[in-house]
């Protein structure tokens, strides 16, 4: 066959047409069919997911005083892969990383693309560490975004704030019972970046701002708090106990306005503490009560109009026996009114009162006045207590319960129950958390008081409050729990420790007093526990060693808080000087 | 020469020139601009990642001297430096302490009533 020309200009128009088909298709595969893939592609050699960090929120007491703050630091990154010469970037940084040049020189030849230098530099120092990095010229080493959490406020008020773990999420108190409102939600934006490594910001692709976290506010009184540490403190390096804690709380709303816990520790240090120093005792440790725990009882047989404040009791002058035991009080009383029992503390007293009562209505009282449940603080960790239903209960156990034996509470209940007592009979439910803010000091969230029941009635109260005023008297057993000016409402508590083997430990106790001040105007109730303090043989009782130690603190506390006495203050000594007082101003 | 050709004149098609070099003056012109606006965009593009930069510094900076403000305003600081300086401050005793009822007759402040009546001997 010849080829003509038209043949041949046939054939290579086909051909042409062949081979631009061909490349048609392969562009359609390149451009439509695999254009995802390709785009990742590129996308992942030269887009970058950049971070923007969202800011913790800080902590506050209810006065706005901060008691967290971030300082901002870098952590030091290296990308192996980017570095020319290893030795030479090692020489220039290892001075100022304070590290071993050529250890440091090891880990930059891993060819590793992420070796972490070293964290938490200082942002004066990163600056120093960036300028000797650009003036060498070198490459490969990043600074990347981080902060330390810091407390100022060091060891006051530690288990309340609690502290961040290293992937700055909360492990304790107020930091982890409020890590999602604290914490933010970071931000990021899609940017590109030159051959150089710089941002072409007209590139910049999705933006999604950081949120930065919220501030919390506390009901806390950085003031109070202050004055129930330095007071806990002292009192420990008296008594050297095993270990205490402190609870202030205003019993009209449930606020809490100090809680202290001894031992404790550095925020700033958490890695250096001890198990037993990061432990909120107020809620996590349960005790018995002891003769606190005397309140629910006649409390219970007053509202239920068993006896009124003036029925007598003898009380076996020291000794009754029930249940083939014998129950003894701490010193021999005879008959005694319902008002007397309270205020010199019998035991035998309380536990006739209890069988008057019954199991089942002192089981419901003792749970209408909070025990045996969580009180719902925002605080790790809580625990409800001990206390049994009364088919679990053993024969003796009507006579122990009312004096605070064969029951587990923890202190934040007690305190509750005493402002119950304070606030006419209602039961709050205790506060920490006062408000949250937004950024902007704008309120996001305000908490209010609850009141969780009506355990008892306002007349009921008034009849048991005139009790606890005497309980801090000459007649009382805490006479040494007054405030110069200032009437007080209290009751001691001294419980044996209970022996882990069973029974219980000789001459180990748990002293307690708990009260509120003024006695008809209540601005605070305030507990002081001591687990097994050291003191002179007969002289651990709750009245003599807790008692002292709430008048010291209510005294400062009356006066931070301004309180105008309510009693006469006894007049001054006739060598002490007059004050000289002039009809000032209000100024 | 033949007539025809005689009568043939090459003039110059001045619109014709001015068509091409404006309508080339313009597309030069639209192209530098580009490339200008281009440069613009991205040095304002590198001003911008700057002020971002001195904003983001300017925050740590702000954080670290919060942080510093606090440390050294907190009470345990305070307290230690009060000790150190030796100030003599000390605490009021309750006794030494008047107290003046303040008056709600909205009669100001002119008469005040002591209520601690060791002062009143």
């Amino acid at each position: 066959m010849r080829w003509n020309a038209q043949a041949r200009a046939v054939t290579v128009c086909f051909g042409l047409v062949g081979l631009f088909s061909v490349y048609s298709i392969r562009l359609i595969d390149l451009q439509i069919v695999k254009h995802e893939e390709y785009a990742a592609l590129a996308a992942e050699k030269h887009v970058h997911k950049q971070t923007i960090y969202a800011r913790r929120g800080i902590i506050r007491d209810t006065h706005g005083e901060a008691l967290t703050e971030n300082l901002p630091v870098k952590t030091i990154v290296a990308d192996a892969s980017h570095l020319r010469d290893p030795m030479a970037v090692a020489e220039a940084i290892a001075n100022q990383l304070e590290m071993d040049p050529r250890e440091l020189a090891d880990k930059l030849r891993t060819r590793r693309p992420y070796i972490v230098l070293k964290k938490e530099i200082p942002e004066q120092q990163a600056d120093q560490l960036k300028e000797t990095i650009r003036i060498g010229g070198l490459r490969g080493v990043y600074f990347e975004h981080d902060f330390v959490r810091v407390y100022p406020n060091r060891s006051m008020l530690s288990q309340v704030v609690g502290f961040l773990d290293h992937d700055h999420k909360g492990v304790l108190g107020v930091e982890k019972t409020m890590q999602d409102v604290l914490q933010g939600t970071n931000g990021y934006r899609y940017i590109e970046l030159d051959r150089t490594g710089r941002e072409i910001v007209p590139y910049r692709g999705l933006e999604t701002p950081a949120k930065d976290g919220c501030d919390v506010t506390l009901t806390i009184d950085m003031g109070l708090q202050n004055i129930v540490e330095g007071e806990l403190a002292a009192a420990c390096a008296e008594y050297k106990p095993k270990d205490a804690a402190a609870i202030m709380m205003r019993p009209q709303t449930g606020e809490i306005m100090a809680l202290a816990s001894w031992p404790t520790f550095d925020l700033n240090k958490p890695g250096e503490s001890k198990p037993e120093q990061t432990k909120d005792r107020p809620v996590v440790d349960m005790v018995e009560p002891g003769s606190t725990f005397k309140i629910v009882t006649t409390s219970a047989v007053i509202e239920e109009k068993l006896v009124t404040p003036q029925t007598t009791i003898f009380c076996e002058n020291g000794h009754f026996q029930y249940a083939g035991r014998v129950l003894r009080d701490a010193h021999p009383l005879g008959m005694l009114t319902v008002h007397q029992v309270l205020e010199k503390s019998s035991n035998i007293g309380v536990a006739k009162l209890a069988l008057q009562l019954g199991d089942t209505k002192l089981y419901e009282y003792v749970r209408r006045f909070g025990f045996g449940e969580r009180t719902g603080v925002a605080l790790t960790g809580e625990i409800p207590g001990l206390v049994n239903p009364p088919h679990r209960w053993s024969k003796l156990d009507i006579t122990r319960i009312p004096m605070g034996q064969s029951v587990a509470v923890t202190p934040i209940q007690m305190v509750t129950a005493m402002s119950t007592i304070a606030n006419g009979g209602k039961l709050m439910k205790p506060m920490i958390i006062s408000k949250i803010m937004d950024p902007d000091g704008r309120p996001v969230a305000t908490f209010q008081p609850e009141v969780v029941r009506e355990v008892i009635s306002r007349e009921t109260t008034k009849k048991i409050t005139a009790a606890l005023k005497d309980v801090v008297s000459k007649q009382g057993t805490a006479q040494q729990a007054a405030v110069l000016g200032f009437r007080v409402a209290g009751k001691t508590g001294t419980a044996q420790k209970i022996d882990p083997k069973g029974g219980y430990l000789q001459g180990k106790y748990v002293v307690s007093f708990v009260g509120f001040m003024p006695a008809d105007d209540p601005r605070f109730t305030l507990l002081v526990l001591l687990d097994d303090p050291v003191t002179k043989a007969g002289e651990a009782y709750g009245g003599l060693v807790a008692g002292p130690i709430f008048s010291r603190m209510a005294e400062k506390v009356a006066r931070y808080l301004d309180l105008t006495p309510t009693e006469e203050v006894a007049p001054l000594a006739a060598n002490q000087k007059k004050v000289v007082f002039r009809e000032a101003s209000r100024d | 020469m033949s007539r025809n050709r005689k009568t043939i004149t090459h003039s110059i098609r001045v619109s014709s020139i001015l068509q091409v070099v404006v309508s080339t003056a313009t597309l030069a012109a639209a192209g530098l601009s580009y490339v200008y606006l281009k440069n613009q965009l991205l040095q304002y593009g590198d001003v911008q990642r700057q002020l971002e930069r001195e904003l983001t510094d300017l925050r740590a900076d702000n954080e670290v001297v919060r942080t510093q403000i606090a440390s050294l305003s907190s009470r345990v600081v305070l307290e230690k430096r009060l000790a150190k300086d030796s100030l003599g401050l000390v605490p009021i005793a309750s006794d030494q302490i008047v107290r003046v009822n303040e008056r709600h007759d909205g009669a100001g402040d002119a008469l005040r009533v002591v209520s601690n009546r060791g002062f009143n001997q």
